[in-house]
């Protein structure tokens, strides 16, 4: 059955994404507006675009279908992803707006005067860009596959939705994207929402379906388990638990939200209501795997990252139905679109500011960086849809899981280090960004290749473990890389350091202006 | 030290506060200056530590409580086991207060330093 409505559904959510990234290049006049919003965004849209930003597939269908197949085990995606905000708020979130920098790599160059740590940073924005990019692409081969109801191969999705953002975010910048993000906030808390309530209504509480579902122990942690195995399930619970609580603050898309803030306080305070924002978002992706193990078990254990587009089928095959699939499958793509959205910008940007504008063409203008953003979003968009071919027996939430992973062990050490301890250096923080990020990459790419455990929560021998999930050893790699190697060049700590950690840590009221610029 | 930022923002410099200090006063100045930032920032790194770690003990015992007494989080509360409750309800608003009290505490921490400063 080819879903009609959904499909209208998505044109919608495509036409609008299109229309305000287009009314956004009428409005968007000079250069800095176009890379940075111009920085006069108020903490709620800024706090809904950043949670726009970040609620991805992943969030939006891969976390249910998880619940779904593990159950109580899968909760802690979620909550994880979650709080990694109360973390960026602790450590990052202030300092790095007090500094001024637009993006890691600003911030790597600026806290050692180093350009050969920002080339490694780009390296690394690069590489958990395209990753993160990878699980959205499987959600849209996947949703536009299901609303076809199988009609059209995994590729159409793919290739379909990733050319449209392409284009939109070649033409729109982040100007555009920042309204179109928050907007999306919105119209994927509706889509999630509605549903559920709509089942709840029709078939009993949230406690009878968890009833009907757990039947078999599934509510409980570790359930299927064998008794040997426990302690490697704890084990890749600590470190999936470390991966995500630690992996948001490293994440380079939504960093670039902060410099959007007007001051300290203010990103401090979006990162409350973001927090609040993401934290009522994901009462329902657990609620929906509930209900998808009580009504819908008989779903394709392969396709049960497409749960939340068949919850429809409750309803049979009448109007309710078709509208309660098209509802979701506009969250779907409001979920793809908004994150690869963000990604892109992050990507395109590294590319024409980086790679293009300082080692390509040092001197190139405004405008010719301009066309360069234009150009790299397109080219960063057509590598991202050719990879995303490649990905479809993967888990959603596993892949975005690894992007975290690779975050945590690079991005997070670094920030949390460069911004409260004086004593970093900058070869103590090549070291620990090396290690720890190539070292999580390689295993994950390992645990890939070898095709460990596609779905992802299961596990076992105590290799697979570490290979599949590498946060728990590669962060504390990381840090411990930095600190030790900081210790050894101890006469090399920035002689300005002082300076760096007043510009990171003096609140605004002190009326100081001390901005870190970049160019 | 702004103009560049002006520039880069396509914005006029804000007129700048006659008392207010410059970077290069408080950069300059002495120990006295000094001695009040590095004790606000380790204060708020104090502070930042105790919140990371209250959250990171409560969740991480989370397990060790389902491994030791599987019973006592499988006890109903609002028609749901509390192991349960926990991980896919309680834990947002928890970590929201959490935020929320550090953003009122670090902002206090400030609001005393620039007086001191002052």
């Amino acid at each position: 059955v080819i879903h009609w409505a959904s499909i209208v559904a998505f044109g919608l959510v495509a036409a609008a994404t299109i229309g305000v990234g287009l009314f956004a290049t009428r409005v968007v006049r000079t250069t800095p507006d176009f890379f940075v919003a111009s920085r006069a965004v108020g903490p709620l849209l800024n706090a809904s675009a950043i949670s726009g930003e970040y609620l991805s597939a992943a969030s939006f269908l891969g976390v249910a279908a998880m619940v779904m197949r593990y159950g109580h085990d899968a909760l802690w995606y979620p909550a994880g992803y979650a709080a990694g905000y109360l973390f960026l708020l602790l450590f990052v979130a202030a300092p790095l707006r007090r500094f001024g920098a637009y993006t890691i790599a600003d911030f790597a160059e600026g806290r050692f005067d180093s350009p050969a740590l920002r080339r490694v940073a780009v390296g690394f924005v690069l590489l958990i860009g395209w990753f993160y990019m990878l699980p959205q692409m499987k959600g849209a081969g996947l949703t536009v596959q299901t609303i076809a109801g199988g009609a059209v191969p995994y590729w159409v999705g793919v290739v379909a939705v990733g050319g449209i953002i392409s284009v939109n975010v070649a033409l729109g910048g982040m100007k555009g994207v920042t309204f179109v993000q928050a907007f999306q906030y919105w119209v994927k808390l509706f889509a999630i929402a509605l549903p559920v309530f709509l089942v709840l209504a029709a078939f009993g509480g949230y406690g009878d379906h968890y009833d009907a579902a757990a039947a078999d122990g599934w509510g409980q942690p570790w359930a299927g388990v064998e008794e040997g195995q426990t302690g490697e399930a704890l084990l890749f619970t600590y470190s999936l638990m470390a991966a995500t609580i630690f992996g948001t603050a490293g994440l380079p898309h939504i960093l670039v939200r902060f410099y959007t803030n007007r001051d300290g306080h203010a990103a401090r305070q979006t990162t409350l209501v973001v927090l609040a924002l993401i934290g009522v978002f994901y009462l329902f992706p657990p609620l929906i795997g509930t209900i998808g193990r009580a009504r819908l078990g008989d779903l394709d254990p392969t396709r049960t990252d497409a749960l939340l587009l068949e919850l429809g089928g409750l309803f049979g095959s009448g109007p309710l139905a078709e509208l309660v699939r098209a509802i979701a499958a506009a969250g779907a793509f409001a979920a793809f679109m908004s994150t690869t959205s963000g990604l892109l910008v992050t990507v395109a940007g590294a590319l024409a500011h980086d790679v293009y504008g300082r080692t390509l063409r040092p001197g190139a203008t405004a405008l010719e960086r301009q066309r360069a953003f234009r150009a790299s979003a397109l080219a960063a968009g057509a590598v991202a849809v050719a990879l995303g071919l490649l990905v479809e027996r993967f888990s959603i939430n596993l892949l975005v899981g690894w992007a975290f992973a690779i975050a945590a062990s690079s991005f997070f050490p670094l920030l949390v280090l460069g911004i409260w301890w004086r004593g970093l250096t900058l070869p103590g923080a090549l070291a620990g960004l090396c290690l720890g990020g190539v070292g999580s990459s390689a295993a994950i790419v390992a645990s890939m290749l070898l095709g460990l455990d596609a779905a992802g929560l299961r596990p076992t021998g105590l290799a697979t473990v570490l290979l599949t999930q590498p946060a728990l050893w590669s962060i504390p790699l990381a840090f411990g890389a930095m600190a030790i190697g900081s210790r050894l060049t101890a006469e090399r700590v920035p002689a300005d350091v002082r300076i760096k950690m007043l510009r990171f840590h003096a609140p605004e009221t002190l009326g100081l202006r001390l901005e870190y610029v970049p160019e | 030290v702004a103009t560049e930022l002006d520039d880069r923002d396509g914005e006029l410099p804000e007129p700048v506060d006659d008392e207010s200090l410059s970077l290069q006063e408080v950069a300059e100045q002495t120990a006295y200056g000094e001695i009040f930032l590095a004790d606000l920032i380790s204060r708020q790194r104090r502070l930042a530590l105790s919140v990371a770690a209250v959250y990171l003990l409560l969740i991480a015992a989370l397990p060790l409580v389902n491994l030791a007494t599987p019973e006592l989080l499988g006890l109903r509360l609002l028609g749901l086991p509390i192991g349960w409750l926990l991980l896919a309800v309680l834990v947002y608003p928890l970590l929201w207060a959490l935020g929320y009290y550090f953003v009122a505490t670090a902002r206090a921490y400030e609001d005393e330093f620039t007086d001191l400063v002052r």
